[in-house]
């Protein structure tokens, strides 16, 4: 289930009603494109201030500059084919982490470990980070 | 100008936070609550503030001169509409960052500044909250 902005915020009486969902698809919605945001945020990061002019990466990715445009403006949604070649265009890695949004659960972080058992684990109080192991199964 | 505005939202460690003008706030909430559409990008843009993530396309500085350093804009609908929320960026005297929705700005028509929107800007940039 995903988080609700008043779990996440502080949101005064007054104005919850701007921060409401219909219902579940929309928050789904919502919240699949912040995910993509944290992607492409970590990416002008990455790639410097200015320097990354959207006709340079459209042509680095293959698409078209407006489609790019779509992404940043939240019109379209990233896939993980584009954030493959968004690895390969720039020679990164985007590091995964996962957080349980409940700290003083520990359940959660059990289970993650059996899901992704070939990965190395690593806990630091709330928060797991996996990484490939050495001989890089998957 | 020393102005007075009010709290919306505000992370969970109280770091950063996003407030309205009280005297612009009929208007600025009257544009935001119009449609599902202004309300869905209105919560993109406030994310993005609270998460400290970067995107030009729907906040950005607007620091053209010296007198507006700390001016930014909530970008709605760029290419269509191109309405634009004009805020100043303050912190207060505990660090928090706070962004205070100052003033709508409906329809930017070009790219480059007109002689009103400079104007505006500068305003804005000369706004002293009381939080």
């Amino acid at each position: 289930m995903t988080m609700k902005f008043k779990d996440k915020y502080t949101v005064s009486n007054e104005f919850e009603n701007l921060f409401s969902f219909k219902d579940e698809k929309e928050e789904l919605d919502h919240e699949a494109h912040m995910i993509m945001f944290r992607f492409l945020s970590e990416l002008e990061n990455f790639s410097g201030t200015k320097s990354l002019k959207r006709k340079e990466l459209s042509a680095k990715l293959g698409v078209s500059p407006s489609y790019i445009t779509q992404l940043y403006k939240g019109d379209k949604l990233l896939n993980f084919t584009m954030l493959a070649k968004i690895q390969k265009a720039f020679n990164i890695t985007f590091e995964i982490t996962a957080r349980n949004n409940n700290p003083s659960s520990a359940a959660g972080n059990t289970r993650n470990k059996t899901r992704a058992g070939n990965y190395t684990y690593q806990l630091s109080e709330d928060k797991a980070v996996y990484r490939k192991n050495k001989k890089g199964k998957l | 100008m020393v102005r007075k505005c009010e709290h919306i939202i505000s992370s969970k460690d109280g770091k950063r936070g996003i407030y309205v003008d009280s005297i612009n706030k009929k208007e600025i909430l009257g544009y935001l609550c119009q449609d599902d559409r202004h309300k869905k990008k209105f919560k993109y843009i406030t994310e993005i503030i609270l998460g400290g993530f970067r995107n030009t396309d729907l906040y950005d500085k607007e620091d053209i001169n010296v007198k507006c350093r700390n001016v930014t804009a909530m970008k709605f609908f760029k290419g269509q509409e191109n309405d634009r929320i004009y805020c100043r960026e303050q912190n207060t005297s505990t660090g928090t960052h706070i962004v205070v929705a100052s003033i709508l700005y409906r329809r930017k028509k070009n790219n480059e500044l007109s002689a009103k929107e400079i104007a505006l800007i500068e305003k804005v940039g000369g706004y002293d909250y009381e939080i």
